[in-house]
């Protein structure tokens, strides 16, 4: 396939030069806040800082180039396969949301702004890339993918409205294959079938090592912190390379497999659903686990949903598996992107059975649209169910911690009166 | 001429006498009782209950006055192995029962091996040279049956139907050839193959001569033109056939022969019913010769990165009414069987005596499967059907490798053994079920589905997912990558379940 | 026995001291200052010596409100919507149930629901801001350059229906000028601006589903004109406890007093 331009380069912009020493310094302090918050937790595995050092950028290797990324929908083994090294976008950094404001309007989701302070910010990963890719997932990435592109080359996967239906598979395919283009354009080197095969395998045990940390932090969620957890999933989409993540996990998984707490406190245990929570906006993590409660499962696309369930491999062929990498990252996404919230709502009420859960929180991000006008169904679903539910609505910033805190301590306590 | 009634209800009673129809028919009251809300079974037990036991205490009583006997007639190789070995493996769950049990096929194993070994003892001393295996087809197949349920405990989903169908394939398709009660049956056998290859006379065909009056049907494609009829007497379409070769006006005038037929044809289709209401279409996933070897030429197809193609519902359908048409249009021609004449011409035309066989692919691979290019049917008919030449056929030769490599499980659409069994799919034993709660509607199970079904994915509101397409090859419940979502039931009790656990998937390389 | 508790508001914090069998022995408000553990501390001396009580008499301090984790002196803390729930239906113990409780405070504005047995069937909270908080009325009054108890008195004087379509303290400024500008009476720009909260609180009510009976609570139900206003929203007649600002306070207490009685049950039990 031919590797055609999506945007008309007529009316693109210089790249805009952003010097803003204020937001540098508050950033800095947004991000010691939250390693602050790390270091308060008890029982860390002894290899954390690896996933810490990753998640800050810090064990990029430089010999390949950088393919950044946005969303669950855009498949990392394609860019692995294509000799890039994938590198997830978002940023959930408060004080950023300044930076991005001057781009884009102030009503659009901080994490697309905060996205994109990242790739004018000389220092961080984002500003390394040396090519983009973004899903049309909502309109904040669709025009946050049309700034990109005065920056490096982007590439916008176009996606679906609808799931499942043969003709949406193949339009997803027809969608990878022009990915493949752009990137074989960025990378200088075509995927082969065999590349493409030994990523999904990766993807695959990657999925095994984050099915293997939730299924002992069900039995014992003391085990690992779900802020750890966090981590050590975004580190995986840091650039770093996939062996040695795995290899690092399966360190902490052979450490957290003995771990027994010293006494069992009753904690109640949650799933956590809705919008992403991206490093180091780990706010309704930190919260959740302050307030007495473990997530013991989350829908977060930024959480374990990015890599829970495996690519399937039926056919080894090219196209076959391009296939299976979009039924797996399209057609079994619950990203309220695509019309029908069926799947979420499935996902999570599943979620609440298979681990025993007390309660469900939605985490609905301030300005994504797409969160917040799901919430409504949610909750009258799960209230059918009788599901105790949450909603956490909040942004970035810290100011309304006190009082977050206190409407998750009400909401727990209710949970003990019944 | 007059039909005599006697006659009739003789020849509709005489299935009914075979006591391993008696036996499946029992088997299958639990289920049909499992439909019924509870008041109603409990009625319907007390009702019919007491008639059946009676039937069958009847029947061990009066029609086979000695129990041995009666227990020689249960000697059915498949349905008797399947009854002690197969049906307990598949419902015992997990645990010190299931443990137990398998003393039972481990020492139906060591019987295997010593009837083997005692096969072997009837060569004569002078006699030199490589034999097949001498060995009574009952311990055969009761033998492969319990090594299958031993391995099953060792293999996941993938590797135990890989095996299960390498089995059947050499089974049915060699199986003929290869097994002889012993040393002078193999010689006769050899000696009437150097005399004529004619397998067209129903005794001569199989090595279960020593059954009669029971012969085997499995509701699967293997076929009886294979090299010594295979292991089995043919597919159900051929005994259709064989029902419509009978003479009505011979059967009115009381011909014995006739009477017989007519009895033996019945009773092997009641028991391919009560086969199909027990087992759906699972022999066509998993026994069937025929796609077995077509999931060969899939395999070279997927080995060469070609896409498979799915052909959209409409095309489906189509293949399904271009299937029943062949079956109608080739029964007409079997009808005029009897009336054939001298020429062995009706109506001026060319009849073969298997119409449908003409047109099946089975008898165009199982034979060359069994034997070689050498084993290609030289068999009445065949100069009439495509007519020009001995190899004309090759084309429907040519048109099952090519559509197999096209499209997974081309055939199987058309196939109306398959979709006679298929009937059974909803409303059978077997039923395929879903949790909904637990699926994503990732699109996989349809994926991989070689009958390209979708109601796999698209059901989420009953937790049956059977379809009447679905040829229980459980390729969905293998790959399902949600633990439990699929599962498979038997009357009831699960089976086997999907599983994706994280030793499987870190595992892999 | 007696029970303790105290609230630690973000403007004030409240204390009451209850005995089980006598009711409430004393009460007191006073403004919570910057360092909310110390003035916790002065409170609970204070107020003890006031009944001449020592702290071993006490058995439970019960904290609540924001600084519940800033002061050192409780023994049990919860938040302040299992607090008040529990002290609204102690103060309103012999009616019918109370269903629904507003709760309108300086910085935020909390509607609870509950069961026809008294648990909290759900709760919601304004966002972050303030719209439709007290503090949005003391915006407003300053902006009319009435005192806040003046500017209640002029609502309730209005008879004239205005609509007023912000209840942001931020942006109602400008709409207030503007209604000036236009020539409305004072009075009716007040009756406006408690109409436009009591609907906020309405919709509120409706989104957690509230239903009759109401209790109206925290310091904006000293507000004559909100009452009024709620009333009229709600269509239904709402009950304003004794004290409505220490009623937090008071459900800490009790709650505290339940947990002391729990504790000893299970230890008897466990004993015997």
């Amino acid at each position: 396939m031919k590797n055609e331009p999506q945007f008309d380069e007529r009316y693109r912009l210089s790249p805009r030069h952003v010097d803003n020493p204020g937001v540098e310094k508050r950033s800095r302090a947004v991000l010691h806040q939250q390693q602050q918050h790390l270091d308060r937790l008890r029982n860390r595995p002894r290899n954390i800082a690896y996933f810490e050092h990753a998640v800050r950028g810090e064990n990029i290797s430089d010999a390949a180039p950088l393919v950044g990324y946005f969303c669950n929908m855009t498949p990392p083994e394609l860019i692995r396969a294509a000799g890039g090294v994938p590198v997830r976008l978002g940023c959930g950094n408060a004080a950023l949301v300044q930076t991005g404001e001057e781009v884009l309007a102030g009503d659009i989701c901080p994490l697309a702004k905060a996205s994109f302070a990242c790739v004018v910010d000389e220092r961080s990963i984002a500003s390394r890339c040396d090519a983009f890719v973004l899903p049309t997932s909502c309109d904040a990435k669709t025009k946050l993918g049309e700034i990109l592109e005065d920056y490096r080359p982007t590439f916008m996967i176009h996606l679906p409205p609808e799931q499942n239906h043969e003709l949406f598979l193949k339009e997803t395919v027809k969608s990878y294959q022009r990915l493949e283009a752009f990137l074989g354009g960025v990378t200088g080197r075509k995927v082969s079938r065999k590349a493409l095969l030994h990523a999904v395998r990766q993807g695959r045990e990657q999925a095994g090592l984050v099915r293997r940390l939730q299924e002992i932090r069900s039995e014992c969620p003391g085990a690992l912190s779900v802020q750890d957890l966090f981590l050590m999933i975004q580190a995986a989409s840091s650039g770093v390379d996939m062996e040695e993540w795995c290899r690092e996990c399966r360190n902490v998984i052979t450490e957290i497999e003995g771990y027994s707490p010293e006494r069992r406190r009753f904690r109640h245990r949650v799933v956590l659903t809705g919008a992403p929570a991206i490093w180091p906006n780990f706010k309704p993590l930190s919260l959740l686990e302050e307030c007495g409660a473990d997530v013991v499962a989350d829908t977060l696309c930024s959480g374990t949903e990015s890599c829970y369930d495996p690519v399937v491999i039926d056919e080894t062929g090219h196209k076959s598996l391009l296939r299976a990498l979009s039924l797996r990252y399209v057609f079994a996404s619950p990203c309220p992107a695509f019309i029908s919230q069926g799947k979420r709502l499935n996902r999570v009420i599943n979620l609440v059975d298979e681990f025993t859960a007390d309660a469900v929180i939605n985490y609905s991000l301030r300005l994504c649209q797409l969160f917040d006008a799901e919430t409504y169904r949610l909750s009258q679903v799960l209230k059918q169910r009788q599901i105790p539910f949450m909603n956490m609505r909040t942004d970035y910033s810290l100011e309304d911690i006190e009082q977050l805190r206190v409407r998750l301590e009400a909401f727990l306590e209710t949970l003990e009166e019944i | 001429m007059t039909l005599n009634p006697e006659n009739i209800l003789s020849v509709l009673v005489a299935p009914f006498t075979n006591p391993l129809m008696v036996l499946l028919i029992v088997g299958m009251i639990p289920a049909l009782l499992r439909r019924l809300p509870g008041r109603h079974a409990w009625a319907v037990t007390a009702v019919f209950g007491p008639p059946i036991i009676l039937w069958g205490t009847y029947h061990l009583i009066c029609l086979n006055p000695t129990a041995a006997e009666w227990l020689s007639t249960l000697n059915n190789p498949i349905a008797g192995a399947f009854l002690v070995i197969v049906y307990p493996a598949m419902l015992i769950p997990e645990g010190r029962w299931r443990q137990v049990f398998l003393v039972i096929p481990v020492g139906f194993v060591l019987w295997f091996f010593v009837a083997i070994y005692r096969g072997y003892q009837t060569v004569p001393a002078d006699e030199s040279g490589f034999y097949w295996l001498l060995v009574s087809p009952s311990w055969l197949i009761s033998g492969v049956m319990a090594l299958l349920v031993i391995l099953h405990e060792f293999m996941d989903l993938k590797w135990f139907r890989r095996t299960v169908r390498a089995t059947c394939l050499l089974v049915l398709i060699y199986g003929g050839f290869a097994l002889r009660q012993d040393f002078s049956d193999y010689r006769n056998m050899l000696d009437r193959r150097a005399e004529e290859k004619n397998v067209m006379t129903l005794q001569e065909t199989s090595p279960v001569m020593e059954y009669p009056n029971k012969m085997i049907h499995l509701p699967s494609a293997p076929c009886r033109f294979s090299t010594d009829g295979g292991y089995v007497q043919g597919c159900n379409l051929e005994l259709f056939q064989r029902l419509l070769h009978i003479n009505m006006f011979d059967l009115g005038s009381g011909s014995l022969a006739a009477m017989n037929t007519l009895s033996a044809v019945l009773a092997a289709l009641m028991i391919f019913v009560a086969f199909s209401f027990i087992s759906a279409r699972w022999c066509c996933g998993w026994l069937c010769p025929l796609s077995t070897i077509g999931d060969v030429l899939n395999w070279m197809r997927k080995r060469l990165g070609l896409p498979a193609m799915h052909p959209p519902a409409p095309v489906k359908t189509g293949f399904k009414i271009s299937g029943l048409s062949l079956v109608g249009v080739t029964f007409l021609m079997a009808k005029a069987t009897p009336h054939l004449g001298e020429d062995g011409r009706f109506a001026g035309c060319k009849i073969p005596i298997f119409p449908f066989c003409k047109v099946c692919p089975g008898q165009q691979v199982c034979p060359v499967a069994g034997g070689g290019l050498d084993e290609y049917p030289p068999l009445p008919g065949t100069e009439w059907a495509f007519g020009f030449f001995r190899y004309g056929m090759l084309a429907v030769l040519g048109l099952f490798v090519v559509s197999f490599m096209l499209s997974k499980r081309l055939w199987c659409r058309f196939c109306p053994m398959g979709m006679f069994s298929g009937l059974f799919n909803r409303g059978g034993m077997f039923a395929l079920q879903k949790r909904a709660q637990k699926c994503d509607k990732c699109g996989v199970c349809a994926e991989v589905c070689p009958m390209d079904i979708e109601t796999v994915r698209d059901e989420m509101k009953h937790p049956d997912v059977s379809s009447f397409d679905c040829v229980l090859c459980l390729r969905c419940v293998e790959k399902c990558p949600q633990t439990d979502c699929l599962r498979l039931e038997h009357n009831g009790i699960t089976v086997t379940s999907s599983t994706c656990s994280p030793e499987h998937l870190t595992s892999e390389k | 026995m007696i029970s303790v508790g105290i609230d630690i508001g973000s403007t004030t914090t409240k204390m009451v001291i209850l005995d089980k069998e006598q009711g409430i022995l004393a009460q007191k408000l006073v403004a919570t200052g910057a360092v909310p553990g110390e003035t916790a501390d002065e409170l609970f001396r204070t107020l003890l010596d006031s009944v001449s009580l020592t702290p071993e008499q006490i058995a439970i301090v019960a904290t609540t409100g924001y600084g519940r984790h800033l002061v050192d002196i409780g023994d049990s803390v919860m938040t302040e919507i299992k607090a008040c729930a529990a002290g609204v239906q102690y103060e309103c113990m012999e009616a019918e149930p109370i269903r629904t409780i507003i709760d309108v405070g300086g910085q935020d504005t909390k509607v609870i629901t509950l069961t026809g047995d008294g648990q909290i069937e759900d709760f919601s909270m304004n966002d972050k801001c303030a719209a439709g908080t007290g503090r949005f009325l003391e915006v407003l009054a300053q902006k009319l350059e009435l005192s806040y108890d003046a500017f209640v008195e002029e609502a309730l004087k209005s008879d004239t229906l205005l609509h007023m379509s912000s209840t942001c303290a931020v942006f109602a400024e400008s709409e207030v000028v503007g209604l000036l500008a236009r020539g409305e009476a004072k009075a009716d720009v007040a009756a406006g601006a408690h109409d436009a909260i009591a609907g906020r609180i309405a919709s509120m009510i409706r989104r957690t589903g509230g239903s009759s009976r109401f209790a109206f609570v925290g310091g904006g139900s000293l507000n004559g004109a909100l009452l009024r206003a709620m009333e009229e929203h709600l269509n239904a007649e709402v009950t304003v406890p004794a004290s409505p600002q220490l009623v937090v306070a008071l459900g800490a207490a009790v709650v505290g007093a339940k947990k002391v009685e729990k504790r000893d049950a299970s230890v008897s039990e466990g004993g015997g």
